[in-house]
């Protein structure tokens, strides 16, 4: 297994994102941006990893050769109201992160003095009457910007314009989630009764275009993620641990749910692979919980990411999609915990090429 | 630092504050400072000074939240809970004791990583404040390490007879070595001639750094003096305990030591190093010389670095536990200086005299935080040494230093995650502190709330569980996101608030007419059996959604158990009720007869407890004028629901005698008897005229034969009618002892029935004469006698035998029919066999509300009969086993 860095920051890390790279690009991302929450003075930081090439032997005693990471180097960091509950390079050097105090944050990072500047603010996008009510997670695409609540009031904002292109007000009557760009104008939101609902964009209606749940069932769900080629396919994370994947184009329900993780924090991370079969594989991160007594580690993921295994994915003719299949997760699927004495929980999981960062 | 029981004062300049100061507990290591005395002492008329008053907060225990601090506090933390949950494994077997060890290594190694971080941020600030602040814990790191070192040493990692001497010198070293001194001097040109050189020789003398010390003489010019050869001779001889395999013993070592010390002494005795004041000095301390420590007091800086010089040149062999005996002559060294013995120096002391707990005493009392104490007790409580040890007040040391350290991080914003770790493994009253943490934690994002929800699921606090649910949903039901609420209230399982929520649904209903948040309340499953009112919700969002899908018939069924299993409250019966009206004026039939019952059983009781309320309390609302004419329609909707149902469904035998189509060829209006089909009847062809009459006959056993014919009399008619009935009855047996009924409509409404005479001077005089004579020739007695159209009465019943009949009634009209109801009780069994009353209903339509009422009582059988002239069908009803009908 991958060598495990930690670094202690002193703050409370909700989101962490790998800068986009460069297409083409050999070296993998350095600079990262982390988001804080829950505590004082919340801030938004961004990092750099400087890699070196070693070959003496480390302290710990590990000889290691090649990349090295160091400890990440934080460049810059600017005061952030509220927890911030999502966070996402916009683009090279800008970075949007929203609040749970209802307000959505452009920040732009300059290079030249290695500072973050705050360039925009949409105040209180989300608010009950005249309250501010936190904003629960963003999705972005080129210049949209998508954000839902606890009001359950969605937004969309383009990074051009200072008011809202459009906001859906009664969107959900509980609250959202998770949001995820399926399309170009198409969009998906989880929500706490556990229902997945999309939305077009070039509809008028306020109306979701398709709404998917498992029946009968009310366990909220708490992340999204799609299939990073076949945007149909999409995982979502459960409250209580379950990892369900759905086909949007079939049913109403989803094509499998997983049980895994025992709660949203068990602090366990999984890595899910179905490479074994087929084509991509995929990691999903757990908020972990660990029970006193048990030995047994189980998992219930928060938010995860659907990573393309390059090799695998090439040469894929396959016409069924491994997460499809029913029988998945009986025994083809190989799931490898990636995190060993973990006692705390997992907020943030991002993952680029065979680097991912989590924080917990 | 080193002040004991150090007071902070803070002057609070408020003029408010003069009259005294008040405080209350916040959470955690908080605690909020406000003026005045007791409430109870405030006058209310001073109540407007209360507005300039100031809120202030206390908290102590801050130094824990220093950025550097958090990561220590973190670290230290996965090192702590490392540590349990291999005790717990190792507890049933097997040694912890190098586990411990290793977790006190870590702690170390954490302690010193962080006062370098310290230190460069130190010397990177240019900040006074900040600097100071900085050296401030680093001064406490520094400290902590060296006691915690030192407490590892005596208490950790040697039995307490065991030699201690190598690693008090690896002790000394790691908090004495000026290593930047060495490299300065071993850089210069001329080392030899550097101030400090013979000051860094003795010390690294004095530390047992043997190699060190050989290299810096080697430098000396002189070093192939003589002098230095024998010194360094000697040095390079010098027995070192660690360096013996294990299989020596200590006798041994002792031995090669004393012979290697003697060697030291005859040398000096021999004034070997006679010319040469410093190498002389070394010699003195490596034979142990008594005053050349005094003389060197200022190398060694305090006095338990000369206390380890001293037992490393004077009793090599020493044991931890008899270090104390050694202790005062270095102390006395040091007395005569200006130094004062601090805190630090009662620590060190206290921990070589072996007494524990007066080091965590003193320790706490020293630190401001709890983190070195509480962790430094949990190692010594998992190595043994606590054991015996029972504190009067909670349970042990341990968890009562713990529980301090976890309160001071639940009591930041966002520490609290480790402090919830750090309260599991207080086993006796962890989760007792936990609990209040929990309850009193802000939330303020559900995400905060989830976080806390997890924490309490995995430890099974159900209670507080619900109490973060509720909060939660409160705050969403203030906001009025009632669909936010409801499903944290969900989650909790609170049948309380669930209902709560329900029924603000419902309301909005009634008063908007539509349902919000449908996206919830469709899909709520199975959690909405969860409150009574709120199954009725989901139940009755689903009897709309059946109605607008166009299945009325499962809609109708839904309806109908929603009222009949009493899900539904009380106040949205009439809505319910009215949602019925649509689904009973369908075009296919969707409620069965015994449906229509219950619906009318329903309306029944609804209408009767209005009724009640308006008794007991006149401003209790009544129905509006709009509900009014909804119960009106509802009512129609109901008996021409019930007579499409009977007919249908067949329970009634009905006979009728249809009106001849009219000239359009359009059937309408008739006459026709509906008998319970639990009755045996048969229709009387026989005694079928030409008139509208019909005739149908039930066979009783027991009892004379009951004829019951109904009859209508079109009021344009010019006598044929009145002479085609007086055929028909005289077709009668009459011996046949039958009891003879007959009723309907005769247009005949100027007879006085009390006399019964014509009343005089009205028309058709001719015709209502004819009725009488015919009563008279046939024994029939007409039985009707208040009026049942406008102040006629128009709707008779003859009888052959009026004392069977018990009850005579009209009821008010139903539907378009301007006619009212007659409605008659009677008698046909034998009184001897069973008391059991029969009724014979004659209707213009069927009234089921009073009906209902009667039909508590058995109904055995009920004719009707009636013509009216225009409307096709009217109704019936029927309860037990009645029957009604209409023409």
């Amino acid at each position: 297994m991958a060598d495990i860095r930690a670094t202690f920051v002193s703050q409370k890390i909700s989101k962490i994102r790998w800068k986009n790279i460069v297409k083409n690009s050999l070296e993998g991302p350095d600079t990262f941006a982390t988001g804080s929450w829950d505590d004082e003075e919340n801030k938004v930081c961004l990092w750099k990893v400087n890699r070196e090439k070693k070959f003496e032997n480390e302290g710990d005693g590990r000889g290691t050769e090649g990349d090295v990471d160091n400890d990440p180097i934080p460049i810059c960091e600017a005061s952030h109201v509220g927890d911030v509950t999502g966070l996402e390079f916009i683009s090279e050097d800008h970075i949007v992160s929203s609040s749970s105090s209802g307000t959505v944050t452009l920040y732009k990072h300059h290079t030249s003095s290695q500072t973050l500047g705050n360039s925009h603010q949409w105040e209180r996008l989300h608010h009950h009457c005249n309250k501010p009510c936190p904003c629960t997670c963003l999705a972005i695409r080129e210049d949209c910007i998508i954000t839902a609540g606890e009001d359950g009031r969605i937004n969309v904002l383009n990074i051009a314009q200072k008011d809202p292109n459009r906001t859906i007000g009664k969107a959900d009557s509980c609250t959202v989630n998770g949001v995820i760009f399926l399309k170009q104008f198409e969009f998906l939101t989880v929500n706490s009764t556990g229902q997945l609902k999309i939305y077009d964009l070039r509809s008028k209606s306020d109306d979701p275009a398709q709404t998917l749940s498992v029946t009968g069932d009310l366990t909220p769900l708490q992340c999204v993620d799609k299939h990073p080629s076949q945007s149909h396919i999409v995982a979502t994370g459960g409250d209580d641990g379950t990892l369900g994947i759905w086909d949007l184009r079939q049913d109403k329900f989803p094509v499998s749910l997983m049980e895994a993780h025992s709660s949203t924090d068990d602090g366990s991370l999984w890595h899910w692979d179905s490479t074994k079969i087929n084509s991509f594989s995929m990691a999903a991160i757990n908020h972990f919980s660990r029970t006193g007594k048990s030995e047994l580690y189980f998992i219930l993921l928060n938010e995860f990411h659907l990573v393309q295994d390059p090799w695998w994915f090439s040469s894929s003719k396959m016409a069924v999609n491994p997460w499809l299949e029913t029988e998945i997760g009986k025994n083809k699927m190989e799931i490898t915990s990636l995190l060993s004495d973990k006692s705390l929980p997992i907020n943030s999981l991002d993952i680029t090429g065979h680097a991912f960062n989590l924080w917990q | 630092m080193a002040e004991r029981e150090k007071v902070f004062c803070q002057t609070i300049y408020d003029p408010a504050c003069s009259a005294g100061l008040q405080s209350t507990w916040g959470f955690g290591n908080q605690l909020f400072v406000f003026p005045g005395r007791k409430p109870t002492l405030y006058p209310e008329n001073q109540l407007h000074c209360r507005r300039l008053q100031e809120i202030r907060e206390v908290r102590w225990d801050i130094d824990l939240y220093h950025p550097v601090m958090r990561k220590l506090v973190n670290e230290s933390h996965n090192i702590f809970v490392m540590l349990q949950k291999h005790a717990a494994e190792k507890a049933v077997g097997g040694s912890i004791h190098p586990l411990i060890l290793k977790s006190s290594r870590q702690y170390i190694a954490v302690l010193i990583a962080y006062s370098d971080e310290l230190k460069k941020l130190a010397d990177a600030t240019i900040d006074e404040d900040k600097k100071e602040n900085y050296l401030d814990l680093l001064r406490l790191l520094k400290m902590s390490e060296l006691i915690w070192s030192l407490c590892e040493i005596l208490f950790l990692d040697s039995p307490a007879g065991g030699l201690v001497i190598t690693q008090l010198l690896d002790w000394i070293r790691i908090h004495f070595t000026d290593e930047e001194t060495i490299l300065q001097i071993l850089q210069e040109e001329r080392p030899d001639c550097h101030q400090f050189y013979w000051d860094t020789v003795y010390r690294l003398v004095l530390q047992g750094q043997i190699d060190h010390a050989r290299r810096l003489l080697s430098k000396h010019t002189a070093a192939y003096s003589d002098n230095f050869q024998s010194i360094d001779d000697l040095l390079k001889r010098m027995p070192i305990f660690s360096q013996m395999s294990r299989g020596h013993s200590v006798a041994e070592f002792d031995m090669k030591w004393r012979h290697w010390q003697d060697d030291a002494q005859r040398r000096l005795e021999e004034q070997e190093f006679a010319g040469n004041k410093q190498l002389r000095t070394i010699c003195r301390i490596l034979a142990g010389e008594e005053a050349v420590f005094t003389e060197l007091q200022d190398i060694c800086g305090t006095w338990y670095h000369m206390l380890v010089s001293k037992m490393l040149y004077q009793h090599p062999t020493v044991k931890a536990i008899d270090l104390q005996y050694y202790v005062q002559s270095c102390l006395d060294v040091y007395r005569n200086s200006q130094q004062r013995l601090g805190e630090l120096d009662n620590i060190l002391l206290v921990a070589l005299e072996f007494d524990i707990h007066q080091v965590i005493k003193e320790s706490s009392s020293m630190f401001s935080n709890w983190w070195f104490v509480a962790h430094l007790t949990d190692l010594l409580q998992h190595c043994g040494q606590l054991e015996a040890h029972k504190l009067q007040y909670g349970s042990n040391l341990r968890e009562f230093l713990l529980l301090d350290y976890a309160s001071s991080l639940m009591s930041n914003k966002s520490l609290w995650v480790v402090g919830v770790s750090y309260l599991d493994h207080c086993l006796e009253f962890g989760r007792h502190y936990l609990e209040n943490f929990i309850e009193n934690m802000p939330i303020e994002t559900e995400r905060k709330a989830q976080k806390l929800l997890n924490i309490c699921k995995e430890r099974n606090m159900t209670e507080q569980a619900r109490s973060i649910c509720k909060v939660v949903g409160m705050r969403h039901l203030n906001n009025k996101r009632l669909g936010a609420a409801l499903t944290w209230f969900l989650r909790s399982k609170d049948v309380a608030f669930a209902t709560v929520i329900a029924e603000k649904f419902l309301l909005e209903y009634s008063e908007s007419g539509s349902f919000t948040n449908l996206d919830l309340i469709d899909n709520l499953g199975p959690s909405m059996l969860l409150s009574n009112r709120l199954t009725f919700l989901g139940k009755y969002r689903e009897f709309h959604k059946l109605y607008e899908d166009g299945d009325f018939f499962a809609a109708g069924s839904l309806l109908l158990s929603l009222l009949d299993s009493r899900l539904a409250p009380k106040e949205f019966w009439l809505t319910l009720l009215k949602d019925a009206i649509p689904l009973l004026e369908a075009r296919e039939l969707i409620f069965s007869s015994s449906d229509t019952y219950q619906l009318m059983h329903c309306l029944e009781e609804l209408t009767k407890e209005f009724d009640v309320m308006k008794q007991k309390d006149g401003k209790r609302r009544a129905f509006s004028e709009h509900e009014k004419e909804k119960l009106g329609l509802l009512k129609l909707g109901l008996t021409r629901n019930l007579s499409r149902a009977i007919v249908t469904e067949e329970l009634f035998n009905v006979y009728r005698s249809d009106r001849p189509p009219n000239k359009n060829n359009q059937s309408h209006g008739g006459v026709l008897i509906a008998i319970n089909k639990e009755l045996i009847s048969t229709e009387v062809s026989e005694l079928k005229t030409d008139c509208e009459i019909v005739w149908s006959q039930i066979n009783m056993t027991g009892s004379k034969n009951l004829l019951i014919g109904a009859y209508y009399r079109p009021s344009s008619n010019k006598g044929t009618s009145l002479q085609q009935l007086e055929l028909s009855l005289s077709r009668i047996n009459q011996s046949s002892n039958t009891n003879i009924m007959i009723g309907g409509d005769f247009n005949l409404g100027h007879i006085d029935w009390s006399i019964p005479q014509v009343i005089p001077g009205k028309p058709d005089a001719e015709h209502h004469n004819k009725l009488l004579e015919l009563l008279e020739n046939f024994n029939l007695q007409q039985i009707v006698n208040t009026p049942t159209r406008k102040e006629r009465i128009l709707d008779l019943i003859l009888v052959n035998n009026p004392t069977t009949v018990n009850k005579v009634n009209t009821l008010p009209p139903l539907g378009l029919s301007d006619h009212d109801i007659v409605y008659i009780e009677t008698d046909t069994w034998l009184r001897k066999v069973r008391q059991h009353p029969r009724k014979i209903l004659k209707y213009d339509k069927a009234n089921w509300e009073n009906i209902e009422a009667d039909l508590q009582k058995t109904l055995e059988e009920l004719t009707v009969m009636n013509n009216n002239n225009n409307s096709t069908i009217n109704e019936i009803t029927e309860g037990g086993d009645l029957l009604s009908l209409l023409h």
